[in-house]
């Protein structure tokens, strides 16, 4: 019941929320200098047709209606064309978002699955040797630069030993899985389509390595200090005094309240995951949202900027939530608090 | 009055040099944080001394020896030359000027605008406070190098301009730092004291709770500083910060990927300065964190 409560509670917090990155959203992209009917039509266009043009865009109107136009479209969708594809931004989206949630899954669970094993082992074998080497492979992964690792990868393995492809989501020869998720490792699961899977999940083994470094070595860093600090704890060493066997100390107290720490940050590692995407993206020119919005900038296309803004925040937005919701059931403190 | 004052300044300034001996004292056993200081501090030196220390000072700029193009590390260019002859070395030693001074600037403005709002929102409290606070929020609750995209697409690609976004970004974090100090700060015995001699509240704030907060300050201010030299070169990868042939690390790697595989060198050696320079100021700032004995994200 109180669960419930507390779940209500965090849903309310992220209608606001939205609404300011909106209004932040809004109020960035009417900074841009110039006005942006004459800019779509360009130096030479009659002052009748600007006029025109700045009718239907609305821009005639208080900034308080633009707004709520602004909102009105969005909410149908439309965000206005794209100067590179000469689609909707909306579209745009719709197509390469599941590339990037995809890659964005791929490496949070990598970083998940040996993260936490390796904060966990590293904790309890304080200053073994286990414990050096996790401490060099989290600082190496919080230091070294995403988008290098990436080109070092693709150097070594794409090229020296030819055992990884280079770029793209899947093989040239192979035709892409029955869209139903449109994350090509579910969907070709799904139709039992083996060569498309096996080359879907070549071709995302190396972006998303690259991609969880970072995360990966925070995981291990907070892990290790959380189990350090709880080892000592009065009540570890009670249940221990007790008899208790080490197993079941670590299993049933010391794991869980470790773990709460890397769970609060986990929502800020998807959103690092999300922005170096736009990076890595680039690298393996894995056609996602991130290679899109980086081109967007470079190109100065307006309203696919805002339209990746949105995404990418909104993204962030549920992450957190789905953190949030994890959160309160790990620790009960929270939702009672 | 004037005799009191000067005696309390006196005995604050010889605790303030003996707590900085003890952390050189304590900071001296902490192997890695001296390797770390070292490096960095050499990365440093190396850049600011560019102009002497580079063999070819003039391949900073948009000099072309097609004739010592593409050529290999050797003697001759330590790191090897790029697509237009330039040594690359020298162009690390000056690209690392525009790096590393994005990399020290963003945390600094950062940590200014956030701790000043931070102070703000938990000292006056209320309205201010509140608004203050949930702005925060907002700005946390989107992923950072994002709000830079946007503020670059706005204003067009320069590294002041990569400086300004990703400082208005980073912000945030230290407003939640402070505001959380200055909340358990407040009802202090100190604090009260100073309100009630008659301070005004911008001296309470700035010369009695502040100087409480530095020590988490100063540890996220190092470990950031890591963050923002990151940062900085990744969106200098995208072609979104100086604009060739001006040298900057991120760019210089991204201008090497046009000549894989087998001109390995001008994407390689940048990439490890970058490394370099982080892994170092995260050896401080893990030492700091150990030495001041606080809890920073």
């Amino acid at each position: 019941m109180r669960f419930r409560e507390y779940l209500l509670r965090r849903l309310l917090l992220f209608i606001p929320t939205l609404f300011c990155v909106m209004v932040l959203v809004f109020i960035l992209s009417r900074m841009l200098p110039g006005d942006p009917a004459r800019l779509a039509l360009g130096p030479d266009a009659p002052m009748s047709q600007i006029s025109a043009l700045r009718y239907s865009l609305g821009l005639d109107k208080p900034i308080h209606i633009q707004f709520l136009i602004f909102l009105e479209n969005l909410l149908h969708g439309k965000m206005g064309l794209s100067l590179l594809t000469n689609r909707d931004v909306c579209q745009d989206v719709v197509q390469f978002y599941p590339a990037s949630f995809e890659l964005a899954l791929v490496s949070m669970t990598i970083a998940m699955a040996i993260g936490i094993p390796l904060g966990i082992v590293s904790g309890i074998k304080q200053n073994k040797w286990i414990d050096h080497l996790s401490r060099v492979v989290s600082l190496f992964g919080v230091s070294v630069p995403r988008f290098w690792l990436a080109i070092i990868f693709i150097l070594v393995f794409s090229f020296y030993m030819r055992i990884m492809p280079i770029s793209g989501r899947i093989g040239s020869g192979i035709p892409p899985p029955a869209h139903i998720t449109g994350l090509y490792l579910i969907d070709s699961l799904v139709t039992l389509n083996i060569p498309a899977f096996v080359s879907s999940l070549k071709h995302i083994i190396l972006p998303a390595i690259s991609l969880s470094v970072s995360p990966l070595a925070q995981i291990v860093r907070l892990l290790r200090a959380g189990i350090i600090e709880h080892k000592r704890a009065p009540y570890v060493m009670m249940v221990k005094a007790n008899g208790m066997p080490e197993d079941l100390i670590n299993r049933k107290y010391l794991f869980k309240i470790s773990f709460i720490p890397v769970l609060s940050i986990i929502g800020l590692l998807f959103a690092s995951i999300i922005a170096m995407s736009f990076v890595v993206e680039t690298v393996f020119s894995w056609p996602g949202i991130g290679r899109y919005g980086s081109n967007a900038v470079l190109y100065a296309d307006f309203n696919a900027i805002v339209g990746v803004t949105i995404v990418a925040g909104v993204t962030f937005i549920i992450a957190n939530f789905v953190v949030d919701m994890f959160y309160g059931y790990f620790d009960p403190r929270i939702r009672y608090g | 009055m004037g005799k009191t004052n000067y005696s309390t300044k006196l005995i604050s300034c010889r605790a303030y040099l003996e707590s900085f001996f003890r952390g050189i004292y304590v900071i001296r056993k902490n192997t890695l944080a001296i390797v770390g200081i070292g490096v960095f501090l050499s990365l440093l030196l190396m850049c600011i001394f560019a102009p002497w220390l580079a063999p070819y000072p003039e391949d900073a700029g948009d000099a072309i020896h097609l004739s010592q193009s593409f050529k290999s590390p050797s003697m001759l260019h330590i790191l090897g030359t790029d697509q237009m002859g330039r040594d690359i070395f020298s162009r690390i030693t000056f690209g690392g000027r525009n790096t590393l001074l994005a990399g020290l600037i963003i945390p600094l403005v950062g940590a200014s605008i956030g701790c000043t709002l931070g102070l703000i929102a938990g000292y006056i409290g209320r309205r201010i406070g509140s608004v203050i606070m949930r702005t925060t929020d907002v700005f946390l609750s989107i992923p950072p190098l994002i709000i830079a995209l946007l503020v670059i697409g706005v204003f067009g690609p320069s590294l002041k301009n990569i400086i300004f976004a990703l400082s208005i970004v980073w912000w945030p974090w230290y407003t939640r730092l402070v505001h959380g100090e200055v909340i358990s700060l407040r009802e202090e015995t100190f604090v009260e004291s100073s309100r009630l001699l008659g301070a005004k509240s911008t001296r309470t704030m700035f010369s009695e709770i502040l100087p409480n907060a530095i020590p988490p300050i100063i540890v996220k201010i190092t470990l950031d500083i890591g963050y923002a030299i990151l940062n900085a070169a990744a969106l200098g990868f995208l072609g979104l910060g100086v604009l060739p042939p001006t040298p900057e690390w991120g760019l210089m790697v991204s201008q090497g990927r046009l000549y894989l595989p087998s001109i390995w060198w001008i994407t390689t050696f940048p990439g490890i300065f970058i490394f370099l320079a982080v892994f170092s100021i995260n050896l401080i700032g893990d030492g700091l964190r150990d030495l001041l004995d606080v809890e920073v994200m």
